[in-house]
């Protein structure tokens, strides 16, 4: 008997602690709900609901005022078939590739410089980042005066090294992308740099150590330790990279205003140029959608690549 | 001593009492948008950004809130980028302001009076007799489908040359008498010696996205024929038949001698890279031989008080039996949403623009520009720049003529042209592949003009 009450005794003790178990969680599941609910009413509001007009609009003729009119996908017919969408994107593309690549490739170096305990660290950490923290426009305006022949400082200093102080890069179709290109890598080096810098630190001493015990050189320690070891950050740094590059309005607008002719009309400046100077907003909603579909494929992609190589790194 | 409770009567009915008294402020802060209260009103104009604008809107400012002591005039300054783009989401909106900008060749301003976004101006025609005090041209710049939605405040001149007239005595360079460059020879040679002399020759800012296309506005009567002329301005409406199409030798040509232009080097090192700020301060500081500009420009030089004499000239004509006329400008951009809140005080405002009054304080007096309207005194007209007196004086004997780009909606226009002769000077596209994409282009703006 004694057994018997034991085991009921028991076999209670476990029901109800299970349903405490089960009691607690579901509260605990309502506290969390309670948590994000303010942020997700939030985001639904700031982004989703323009994000779903956006595309209700990427389905409609609409010239700014008064109700769209619903045409379905003649928007999305129009923006794959025409050749200045084709263009434009090809150059977003290669614009965004070119900095983003450039620029990690750059903050790589600065971070592993540092890492590896250069002199005036401190001085520098702070020094990379400031052209981040200066306003994009004030940013392109001054490079876009320095680019100048004759009167810019670029052109100065070439001058004054005896290369010539006439150079025009920005009124070249040829060429007018390489500046837009360095001054977003300018820009926008010190952040990317930061981050790969944090994720350097990182790697413990030991490390390192071991390898130089074992006779590894410096660039063989950069590219067998260090690289392979931040590459998850470095994937989602150059991701970063690309879709704020691809996104990105302000420098190319302010220093070459997507000329000479449509040189350097990146996607965002086609968009804005067909809602604003043209009041195509059906338009311009469909090439944004389309433009947001490849970037978002463009980010799950890094993802997958980065946590498969995260996990066969670590 | 008296404890407010939440659940307490007189707890409650404090609380209702106050928002009883806010409603009612609300409700009265509501009405004065009719502009019949006789508490303070803060009149919400905008101004395009830059000189001489911000100066005349100031002047206008002053001059109403002098007869209108409860009014006070708050300016808000719009980019020129914006007044052609995003700010029709500014005047359409429940924000709008109570006098705002929509230049009349922008689709903005198609939308906004095929919608009655923007208030008709016929209470300001009447008050003010525009019919009459406007010329003819500008009334029907202004009209649309017989109604007035838009005001012309001042008359400029635009696409010609400024020339530092120091700097062409320096170099031995004649200057033409009747500010009419006879041949494009003439300036290649103007050019040619500029550049021999250590200066660039003509400043103009290829990459403002304007002034690569303003000199389409000066040849285009010089090469077209007055009625193909007319057909070019007017052929976007869909009631005009098309008797002058863009791939004629008419508008081609006009493509082919700018392309001619950039070939033998008119323009400065770098002009597809130059804005026109960039440009102006370049031929003010000497470094240059002329610039591309307008009238308006003449007073901002002689504010800045130049250490050299300044003429102005202009382009040689397509044919050399024709002669090129000075450009105008009428600033057709003022417009009174249809969501200000202060309609009736707007209007007014508006009638004090193309006041006498207003046109000498602000208009002449500060802007150094020409007036919209034709009642204001002949004797005030001694207070333009000199220059200003001189091409007014040039438009009277030898006329003067709207600009095509300034005109035509944007889908033909200035928005679709410029980029493509930016292309033409760079090499990446020919005047007539040019013409063929404007007339292309031309049925879609037709059919959205109906």
């Amino acid at each position: 008997m004694a057994t018997i009450h034991t085991t009921v005794k028991a076999t209670t003790t476990t029901r109800s602690g299970a349903f405490q178990r089960r009691r607690s969680m579901t509260s605990s599941r309502i506290v969390a709900w309670c948590a994000i609910a303010p942020a997700a009413i939030a985001l639904i509001l700031v982004v989703g609901y323009p994000a779903l007009d956006g595309l209700r609009l990427s389905f409609s003729s609409w010239v700014g005022l008064g109700e769209p009119e619903w045409i379905g996908f003649d928007n999305y017919v129009q923006a794959i078939g025409s050749s200045e969408m084709r263009t434009s994107l090809l150059l977003t593309m290669a614009y965004a590739v070119g900095s983003a690549v450039i620029m990690v490739a750059l903050a790589t170096l600065l971070a592993a410089a540092i890492s590896g305990g250069a002199r005036g660290s401190a001085f520098y950490r702070v020094v990379w980042f400031l052209p981040g923290v200066a306003p994009a426009t004030a940013v392109a305006v001054f490079w876009s005066a320095s680019f100048q022949p004759g009167t810019g400082s670029v052109n100065a200093v070439l001058g004054a090294l005896g290369l010539g102080n006439d150079h025009a890069w920005l009124a070249s179709q040829q060429t007018a992308i390489y500046p837009v290109i360095g001054v977003t890598v300018w820009s926008g080096a010190g952040f990317a740099f930061l981050l790969l810098l944090g994720a350097m630190e990182q790697i413990p001493v030991s490390v390192f150590e071991a390898a130089s015990i074992d006779g590894a050189s410096s660039a063989r320690k950069f590219f067998s330790i260090t690289l392979p070891l931040v590459r998850p950050v470095l994937v989602i740094c150059l991701m970063l990279e690309i879709i704020w590059a691809a996104n990105g309005f302000s420098v190319v607008y302010a220093m070459t205003q997507g000329g000479p002719g449509t040189a350097t009309e990146t996607l965002p400046l086609l968009i804005y140029k067909q809602a604003f100077s043209l009041s195509n907003y059906g338009l311009a909603s469909a090439m944004a959608v389309i433009s947001g579909v490849i970037l978002i494929v463009i980010g799950l992609v890094s993802l997958r690549f980065s946590r498969s190589r995260q996990g066969a790194s670590w | 001593m008296t404890v407010f409770s939440p659940r307490s009567r007189s707890f409650r009915a404090s609380v209702a009492g106050a928002i009883l008294c806010v409603s009612i402020a609300a409700l009265t802060g509501c009405t004065s948008g009719s502009g019949t209260t006789s508490g303070p009103v803060t009149l919400r104009v905008q101004v395009e950004q830059g000189e001489p604008m911000g100066s005349i809107h100031q002047a206008f400012a002053r001059g109403f809130e002098a007869t209108h002591k409860n009014v006070k005039v708050k300016l808000e300054t719009v980019t020129t980028a914006a007044k052609v783009g995003t700010n029709l989401t500014v005047v359409s909106s429940a924000n709008a302001p109570d006098v705002g900008l929509i230049p009349t060749n922008t689709p903005a301003y198609q939308s906004l009076v095929t919608k009655g976004g923007i208030a008709d101006l016929a209470p300001v025609w009447k008050a003010a007799n525009l019919d009459k005090r406007y010329p003819a041209s500008v009334n029907a710049l202004t009209s649309f489908r017989g109604k007035h939605y838009v005001l012309a405040l001042s008359t400029s001149f635009y696409g010609l040359i400024f020339y530092n007239a120091d700097l062409f005595a320096k170099n031995h360079i004649t200057v033409p008498s009747d500010h009419r460059i006879a041949t494009a020879s003439d300036l290649y040679a103007m050019a040619s010696a500029l550049k021999k002399g250590g200066v660039q020759p003509l400043e103009m800012g290829g990459k403002s996205g304007y002034q690569a296309s303003w000199m389409v506005d000066v040849l285009l009567p010089t090469s077209a024929s007055a009625s193909q002329t007319t057909n070019y301005l007017s052929s976007w409406h869909s009631t005009v038949p098309v008797t002058a199409k863009y791939t004629d030798p008419a508008f081609v040509n006009v493509l082919k001698q700018l392309q001619e232009y950039g070939k033998n080097g008119v323009y400065q090192n770098g002009y597809l890279g130059a804005d026109q700020g960039s440009t102006e301060s370049a031929f003010m500081s000497g470094t240059s031989g002329m610039l591309l500009d307008g009238s308006w420009q003449a007073g901002v030089m002689a504010k800045a008080k130049l250490p050299f004499k300044v003429g102005w000239m202009l382009v040689p004509p397509v044919k050399a039996s024709s002669q090129t006329q000075l450009t105008g400008f009428y600033g057709a951009d003022v417009i009174v949403p249809a969501k200000a809140k202060h309609k009736d005080l707007a209007m007014q405002f508006l009638e004090y623009m193309v006041s006498d009054e207003g046109q000498q304080k602000a208009v002449i007096d500060v802007g150094s520009q020409i007036p919209s309207v034709n009642t204001v005194p002949k004797s005030a007209f001694t207070k333009l720049d000199p220059l200003v007196q001189q091409m007014l004086q040039d438009a009277n004997t030898n006329g003067a003529q709207s600009g095509w780009t300034s005109t035509v909606p944007a889908g033909i226009g200035q928005t679709t042209i410029d980029p493509l002769i930016q292309s033409m000077y760079a090499g990446s596209a020919t005047p007539d592949s040019i013409g063929q994409t404007i007339q292309v282009a031309l049925p879609g703006v037709r059919a959205q003009n109906k």
